[in-house]
């Protein structure tokens, strides 16, 4: 066991203990960490903290959970030159994300075409173990272009509009694709599997705008009360499994070749400029954009579907792209890295991130302009700002206003950062903020994070009518099998409304807007 | 003879924790309960055979390359396996006899996606004449 100690209402840090290079910082209130301070997630945060080039600390976001390897809900990032890459930090489901989608339709135009829809795009959009895809099974020449182009590969293939691409985290195709790093096994696995669901916790939600929390915000989002929303959440499917685990094992090899003390095998590593981690990362961005390329052809079949139904055509139905963030995966990005204590911008009071002072309308979280200016620019954000490698699993991308890799749309709003709840409560829309960029490496949670075994969530609701029970609260599911929906129930997850409520007050994103669900597809 | 099987509680994915009376049987109740995992065992038939070489330097290694090797099978050529016999080859090497079929959506209903069989806590050991191996699955 290891000493934990609280530093505000928000955080605990675990201190440098053992062979910790850097201290851990968990973001969770009391409440949160009653619920995870008896299971594995901390001591996955130290276990993180001892490999080497990890820089500031091991950080954990407000639902994180015990993984494998790294915590779920884990971000770290490393120096490149003597910093490590590690599968075990991106995890199986390479760029497993969410989309979000809105529309021009609101509650009253769906409601009576509720359970057609559901059922449609139940019969339409590919789900379930096993379940093959919306496009004919991939070849060599496909796979070589898609690896590298991602969705922008699925838009030249028909699904989707180039103005989607904007709005998807890195457009759509994280650089340095390696197709030919992708194994023939991966391939095969992923073959048939582009444009489906997959199973699990991935889904396709139909949503409304339950309330909108900053107006200002959510008109730069595009959302308004009672809007229909669809989400989006799968990944990239077996073709990412078999990625990950073929370098898993090229990674073990590795690990004892550099010397690299390893506190759980899963965490196996390669310096970033090695061939085994170069290796892993050119294959590893190929998979991601497998997995933008499966959310595009996905969102093209949603819109299809609502076309259909409801007779509209694409004008009239509105159905454009939010945003797409993923949540698995390792991305060079370029951070302040030195050690600073927590500032405020430039115009904000002391305390004011920390949610005990009120802000001066219309500045929070806003960049200074000039974000990553030229040499000689005094922003704060350029200033000793160096690339480094940032490992995300199970933790959202939540870059803040003006910053160059947030689109153009959300210049003024910060990033949108997409947090889905469970199937039955609700599901949050937040931006990010120049203190998430300082603190966490431009970070924030993923979802609601789970509380209950799958197992325990099986045995808690013997004999309950589950979907009957979801009915009568209005919302309608479809599943492969109801073993999912037992396992997925809305108890077996955190209240989400708590989990965000934390990201806020920890500084890490402002929210937006609430999404409750009216239709679910489960994989 | 034989082997016996428990559920980790473990919060997001599965874990399982084995216990047998031989190695080989070690191997071959994690391969069964992993099928059974996916779907119900039962319901597959032994029509069709097929044989695995497992090469890996260490008995944990060993076991989840085995775990791994019928996830592929299952994910890229859609086969389940009734039976998972394994024989030690030496300590590098095992060889495998599976017995199962092809998919059939009319007959199978498959219960459980698993991402891969992870490294983490990942332990082959022997303890008083017993074998005994822990695995969590990515699902």
């Amino acid at each position: 066991m290891f000493d934990v100690e609280r530093i505000d209402d928000c955080r605990i840090r675990i201190p440098k203990q053992g062979k910790m290079r850097v201290e851990g910082i968990v973001y969770v209130d009391e409440i949160l960490y009653k619920g995870i301070k008896d299971d594995m997630c901390l001591q996955q945060v130290a276990n993180v903290a001892t490999l080497p080039g990890i820089l500031k600390a091991s950080l954990a976001m407000p639902d994180i959970h015990w993984g494998y390897g790294f915590p779920i809900g884990g971000v770290a990032a490393f120096d490149l030159d003597n910093g490590i890459v590690s599968p075990g930090g991106v995890g199986y489901d390479i760029n497993c994300g969410v989309r979000l989608l809105k529309s021009h339709l609101s509650l009253d135009q769906v409601k009576p075409e509720l359970k057609n829809l559901v059922n449609h795009l139940y019969q339409k959009i590919p789900s379930g173990v096993g379940s093959s895809g919306l496009h004919p099974p991939l070849s060599e020449s496909d796979y070589k272009k898609l690896f590298v182009q991602g969705a922008e590969w699925a838009v030249g293939c028909g699904f989707g509009q180039k103005e989607d691409l904007k709005h998807l985290e890195a457009e759509g195709a994280l650089p340095g694709a390696d197709p030919d790093g992708v194994s023939a096994r991966a391939k095969k696995r992923g073959a048939d599997q582009l444009g489906t669901l997959g199973s699990g916790n991935h889904f396709l939600e139909i949503d409304f705008v339950s309330q909108i929390f900053d107006e200002e915000k959510a008109a730069f989002l595009g959302l308004f009360p009672n809007q229909i929303c669809v989400t989006i959440h799968c990944g990239s499917r077996g073709v990412g499994h078999q990625t990950c685990d073929d370098h898993l094992g090229i990674m073990l090899q590795a690990s004892k070749k550099y010397g690299i003390d390893l506190p759980d095998p899963q965490l196996c590593c390669a310096p970033i400029g090695s061939e085994e981690g170069r290796r892993y990362l050119s294959a590893m961005a190929a998979v991601a954009n497998f997995a933008f390329a499966n959310r595009q052809v996905i969102a093209h079949q949603v819109r299809k579907v609502f076309g259909h139904l409801l007779k509209m055509n694409d004008k009239d139905l509105g159905m454009e792209v939010v945003y797409d963030v993923c949540h698995n995966i390792a991305k060079f990005e370029n951070h302040r890295v030195s050690e600073s204590p927590r500032t405020c911008l430039p115009g904000l009071r002391p305390g004011f991130f920390r949610g005990d002072s009120p802000s001066p309308e219309g500045v929070e979280g806003e960049a200074p302009s000039g974000f990553a200016g030229g040499e000689g620019d005094a922003s704060p954000y350029n200033r000793e700002e160096k690339k480094v490698l940032v490992h995300r699993k199970g933790a959202t991308r939540a870059f803040p206003p003006g910053h160059p890799e947030t689109p153009e749309a959300y210049q003024k709003s910060g990033q949108p950062v997409l947090i889905p709840g469970d199937m039955g409560r609700y599901s949050y829309v937040l931006v990010g903020t120049g203190q998430a960029f300082d603190e966490v490496f431009g970070s924030s949670c993923h979802g609601a994070g789970r509380v209950m075994s799958r197992n325990k969530a099986l045995k808690s609701i013997q004999g309950r009518p589950i979907i009957k029970e979801l009915e009568e609260q209005g919302i309608i599911i479809k599943a492969d099998s109801f073993r999912t929906i037992g396992e997925e129930i809305p108890e077996a997850y955190k209240d989400v409304a708590h989990v965000v409520e934390v990201v806020e007050k920890g500084g890490l994103a402002r929210i937006v807007a609430q999404l409750k669900p009216l239709g679910v597809v489960k994989g | 003879m034989g082997y016996h099987f428990q559920f980790i509680d473990h919060t997001a994915d599965v874990g399982i924790e084995f216990m047998a009376d031989s190695l080989e049987e070690l191997y071959q109740g994690g391969g069964e309960i992993f099928c059974d995992l996916v779907c119900d065992r039962q319901s597959i038939r032994g029509v069709h055979q097929k044989t695995l070489e497992i090469k890996k330097p260490s008995w944990e290694e060993k076991f989840q390359g085995l775990l791994n090797e019928l996830l592929y099978l299952f994910d890229a050529d859609h086969f389940l396996f009734s039976s998972v016999k394994v024989q030690v080859i030496n300590e590098e090497k095992l060889v495998v006899t599976l017995e199962g079929e092809k998919i059939d959506p009319a007959r199978h209903q498959i219960k459980l996606g698993i991402k891969g069989a992870t490294y983490h806590q990942l332990k082959v050991w022997e303890e008083n004449g017993k074998w005994k191996g822990r695995v969590i699955f990515d699902v």
